[in-house]
């Protein structure tokens, strides 16, 4: 019999299995009325059960999201299946192009466009050399002042970007990045009204671009959709509207 | 007539997408609340659920019909579930103050009001069944939250774990034994 003086409540040790099984509704047939019997006679064993049913309900935490959030479960994942069906159908042409039949099919038109090359080519290719696209750069850049001014403080723009993005690395949080890389996609901070909606993209794009993974995009990208910084526009297109208090992600602490 | 997961899962298996969103209407909120129960956060629940889904339909040509649907899917989720938890034992996230989320969320708070009191103490609890479940070994937890959160039988927990019926009741057992040794003091 069960002893009585452990703090915890000790059944029958060749028992608790059962118990436990009891418990869940699980002991079936003769194991059952045979436990039912014993319980009458034993109080550790019956003290046990209603431990059991006291305590393993509190190891359940419930969760029952609004509508809204399984409307938004659906339409993300659709969103989701169809990426994973155009990146299927991308893997599902390149197969195709190099099924044994079309292959030998290419191959034989390269032997034949280089016979053709070689036989027929001596007089009809120009002889004097393309010139290459980097001198014909630098003939222009020479040449056309307004071009060069232009290329010139696009490289700098350009380095400049590389800085802040190496900054925006070393010492902003995943959230911030993310946060600055919407409002780069919608061009906040530019000359000229700001576009708001960005075009499709999907969170692995995004991941790549901020430096996380895709569920940590998820993640910042339902708590920026909450706090009313960005909106799905819905539809089939999916667009994203940013706003633009989503600065106060990148401003604030 | 609604049809059988049976005859959704061949049409899908045939290109039909509209079958697969049938079925992802059906096994949603399941798939979720099991994922919840071993993420025990929102956003993350939603996303290893929808991965799991993600991977079904890639995956979908390879369902012989040995198993059910519910059982081969069901599996694919927990596996995931599994090593989400691997992968957060090994580099935990402190990104974010997940209490700041959960007051984000209305549907977090109970549609009884509590006392202050009650909510600090059912705070408590939670967090230390939180880290008492976290310290089960996976086949522990997966058994124990597969029955006792999910209310699944032992064979259909056996099947999806891939294992013995005995198999699946010592680690229910053994779970049971751990958890009530850390959750005395609420027992």
């Amino acid at each position: 019999m069960a002893d009585q003086n452990n703090p915890l409540v000790v059944p029958c040790k060749t028992l608790e299995e059962d118990l436990v099984l009891f418990h869940y509704g699980d002991l079936a047939g003769t194991e059952r009325h045979a436990l039912q019997s014993h319980l009458i006679g034993c109080t550790g064993c019956a003290a046990y059960l209603r431990e059991l049913g006291n305590l393993l309900p509190l190891t359940v935490k419930a969760d029952e999201p609004a509508q809204t959030f399984w409307d938004d479960y659906s339409r993300e994942l659709r969103h989701k299946l169809d990426a994973t069906t155009e990146k299927k159908l991308w893997w599902q042409n390149l197969a195709v192009i190099f099924q044994p039949r079309l292959l030998s099919a290419a191959a034989g038109a390269v032997v034949v466009a280089i016979a053709l090359a070689f036989t027929l080519g001596k007089g009809v290719w120009p002889t004097k050399d393309i010139p290459h696209d980097d001198e014909a750069m630098m003939e222009a850049l020479h040449r056309e002042h307004t071009l060069s001014d232009m290329f010139v403080a696009y490289l700098l723009a350009r380095n400049i970007r590389y800085e802040e993005d190496l900054v925006d690395q070393l010492f902003n949080s995943s959230e911030k990045r993310l946060a600055r890389v919407l409002l780069m996609l919608a061009h906040f901070g530019k000359e000229g009204v700001p576009e708001t909606v960005v075009p499709r993209i999907s969170q692995e794009t995004l991941a790549e671009m901020v430096g996380t993974t895709r569920s940590r995009v998820s993640f910042f990208m339902n708590r920026f959709r909450k706090l009313g910084f960005i909106h799905y526009a819905g539809g089939s297109e999916g667009a994203l509207q940013v706003h633009s208090s989503l600065l106060n992600v990148v401003l604030h602490d | 007539m609604n049809p059988r997961d049976e005859e959704l899962v061949a049409s899908a298996q045939k290109g039909d997408r509209r079958a697969f969103e049938e079925l992802v209407e059906r096994h949603k909120h399941k798939a979720y609340h099991i994922a919840f129960d071993f993420a025990r956060d929102r956003e993350e629940a939603k996303d290893l659920s929808q991965e799991a889904f993600l991977k079904a339909f890639s995956n979908l040509k390879k369902f012989d019909g040995r198993s059910s649907f519910y059982t081969w899917f069901y599996r694919i989720l927990v596996n995931l579930c599994l090593d989400y938890k691997r992968r957060q034992k090994r580099a935990p996230s402190d990104e974010f103050d997940e209490t700041v989320e959960h007051q984000l969320e209305p549907s977090h708070q109970p549609s009884i009001p509590m006392s202050p009191d009650q909510h600090v103490l059912a705070g408590q609890i939670s967090h230390k069944v939180g880290v008492a479940l976290q310290a089960l070994p996976p086949k522990q937890r997966t058994a124990f939250i597969l029955k006792n959160h999910q209310g699944l039988s032992i064979k259909e927990i056996a099947e999806m774990m891939q294992t013995a019926e005995g198999t699946v009741k010592v680690h229910l057992h053994r779970a049971v034994m751990a958890l009530r040794q850390r959750l005395a003091e609420f027992a």
